[in-house]
């Protein structure tokens, strides 16, 4: 369990950094674009089409790592009352349904990657990006997110076992 | 086959039991709308759902997001907050409530840097709090004055708020910038009024300090605001000019953000580092909402509830104002349950529809539904402000907080009324471009 569980927080952690790396990429994308259309006058055919694939992959890379935290944006005012008891059984009841998403996320996304891979479908544009590549990260970031939830009940279940708070 | 409103009732059920139970919003907003689809539509239904994740996120729009919360999260840094205060406290020092309104005007300024308000609450509060105490201010007046202006950073542009509802309503992202300048500015106005009045009133609230301050120590550090001045005209300036796309102001105001940095000496690798995490961390946790509450919204347009709403609403024997009347007060009651970006991504796929049907302008209607947020981040119990104070000083108690707050609730009411009463005030500038 121990190694389980310090691999995915690894995989969580590197897929982070790796969205952190892509926001600021963004920018150098974005603002190098903004130079070579205003100054010399000849911007770039990809930078429009790239960021906007960025933007997928930093959600989905960041979304494990969020769980992890618990840094998700969620409703907290009925949960927030509760006795620790309670707590831990609404999270780990409120991460069986996010299993349930992912599961769904993971299924769907990895059938929709297959597709578009083998039917080599593009995106519609200059750059024609093979559509696989950013719809990949749909399921790639679902299955991180999946095994945080998968850890979030374990860690729920032990601490009610020990009755902590 | 089950009947439509059957499912609705499920599907708005397991949202609701989602949501209470503690599950991420965009967990809740995804696992209802795909149920919904599910029972509709049976398998097929859930075929389209990466798709229609993949193309709600493929957005160049959408990229202004994580580079204007960056742009924020680098002028934290840079100590540009710290200098706009002291040069506001100079100049209002003579007026009652003068460190109150200077807070005001400072949140106003930095807002237009930063579009985040909790980024505003803690640059502007650090500072402001203490020195308003060790002034003898009354702790709500203080507190108050910093958790309110905080929020104007949503209705002052850059504004996360604005590119989430122009990505939801195709209005256009500058439009909806350059819109929120007046209100912005009318909506401080009225907050530093309210301190003038309620100070004037109770000058005990805040004791005046007779510090001769001569212009010469008003003028000199006036330079200092150079960085706000001249990040503030490339980023709203290139908008407004039509020079540049939002995303393209964006990424100028990262790079001039930097540059500050640089040149205050603030910029070391491990504020940069916790600058850029935390943009990621942020970008990714709003616009994984997005991508599902797409979802949600596709589950609503197959039942066809936002056309059914517009029907029903343009039916009604009422003057349309009232209905908008009726949202907004819908908008208020949600927005103390649900964070201002969740408010945005939910209502406006349901209610704009209704607007339009009505005859209203979206860019105005836009404009309105912000000002909302700017009540949502005030109003207990999910108000991001009154929580982010209370996390940076422990000189006020989260009930002084409140009370110091509650009046702005109504001030923001105020001029929520005033710009739904006066459409023109708010659609002027935008006019202009």
């Amino acid at each position: 369990m121990f190694i389980f569980r310090t691999i995915i927080n690894k995989i969580s952690k590197g897929f982070f950094i790796l969205s952190a790396v892509i926001t600021f990429s963004l920018a150098v994308i974005v603002f190098y674009n903004v130079i070579l259309r205003y100054i010399f006058k000849m911007p770039t055919f990809w930078s429009t089409e790239v960021t906007s694939i960025m933007l997928v992959m930093l959600t989905f890379l960041a979304t494990a790592e969020l769980a992890k935290q618990r840094a998700h944006i969620k409703f907290t005012l009925f949960i927030d009352n509760l006795s620790s008891r309670k707590r831990y059984l609404t999270e780990i009841l409120s991460s069986i349904f996010g299993l349930i998403f992912c599961l769904v996320l993971i299924w769907q996304g990895s059938k929709a990657t297959y597709i578009v891979y083998i039917k080599h479908m593009c995106m519609p544009s200059l750059l024609a990006t093979p559509l696989f590549v950013p719809y990949l990260f749909l399921p790639l970031g679902a299955i991180t997110l999946f095994l945080q939830f998968l850890i979030r009940i374990i860690d729920d279940i032990q601490h009610l076992k020990r009755g902590e708070e | 086959m089950m009947s439509i409103s059957l499912v609705f009732i499920i599907v708005i059920g397991i949202l609701f039991i989602l949501m209470a139970l503690g599950s991420p919003i965009f967990a809740s907003l995804g696992l209802s709308g795909i149920t919904g689809i599910y029972l509709i539509m049976g398998m097929r239904g859930l075929f389209q759902l990466p798709s229609s994740i993949f193309s709600q996120l493929n957005s160049f729009i959408l990229v202004a997001i994580p580079l204007f919360i960056l742009m924020g999260e680098l002028i934290f840094v840079t100590g540009v907050g710290r200098d706009i205060f002291h040069i506001f406290s100079k100049w209002l020092n003579n007026i009652p409530g003068g460190l109150a309104i200077a807070t005001i005007y400072s949140s106003a300024l930095f807002g237009a840097m930063c579009g985040v308000s909790i980024a505003g609450v803690a640059a502007i509060g650090t500072l402001a709090i203490p020195e308003m105490l060790n002034r003898g201010y009354s702790k709500p007046l203080a507190a108050g004055s910093v958790a309110a202006s905080g929020a104007l950073a949503v209705l002052i542009p850059p504004s996360i708020s604005f590119i989430l509802y122009g990505s939801l309503s195709a209005v256009s992202v500058a439009k909806l910038f350059i819109g929120g300048i007046i209100p912005g500015l009318v909506l401080a106005t009225m907050m530093a009024i309210y301190v003038l009045i309620k100070v004037w009133r109770n000058p005990k609230l805040a004791p005046k300090e007779f510090e001769n301050v001569t212009w010469k120590e008003k003028i000199t550090p006036l330079i200092k605001l150079w960085p706000a001045i001249v990040l503030i005209l490339s980023v709203l300036g290139t908008i407004y000019t039509g020079v540049c796309t939002p995303t393209e102001s964006g990424a100028i105001g990262v790079a001039g953000a930097l540059l500050i940095t640089i040149i205050n000496r603030r910029l070391n690798w491990e504020s940069f580092k916790t600058a850029v995490l935390k943009a990621a961390r942020i970008s990714a946790s709003l616009l994984i909402i997005l991508a599902c509450a797409y979802t949600f919204s596709q589950f609503l347009n197959i039942i066809r509830l936002p056309e059914k709403v517009a029907i029903w609403a343009t039916s009604l024997q009422v003057p349309g104002l009232v209905v908008i009347l009726i949202s907004m007060l819908l908008l208020i009651i949600l927005g103390c349950l649900i964070d201002g970006a969740s408010l945005i991504i939910v209502t406006t796929p349901i209610l704009l529809p209704t607007v339009l049907a009505l005859g209203f302008d979206p860019l105005w209607y836009g404009i309105l539904v912000v000002l909302n947020v700017e009540i949502a981040v005030i109003t207990p119990p999910v108000g991001l402000n009154l929580y982010t104070l209370k996390s940076i000083t422990d000189r006020v108690t989260l009930k002084e907080i409140l009370i110091g707050t509650a009046p702005y609730i109504l001030i923001d009411a105020a001029c929520l009324i005033l710009f739904m009463l006066v459409p023109k005030l708010a659609l002027w500038l935008p006019g202009t471009m």
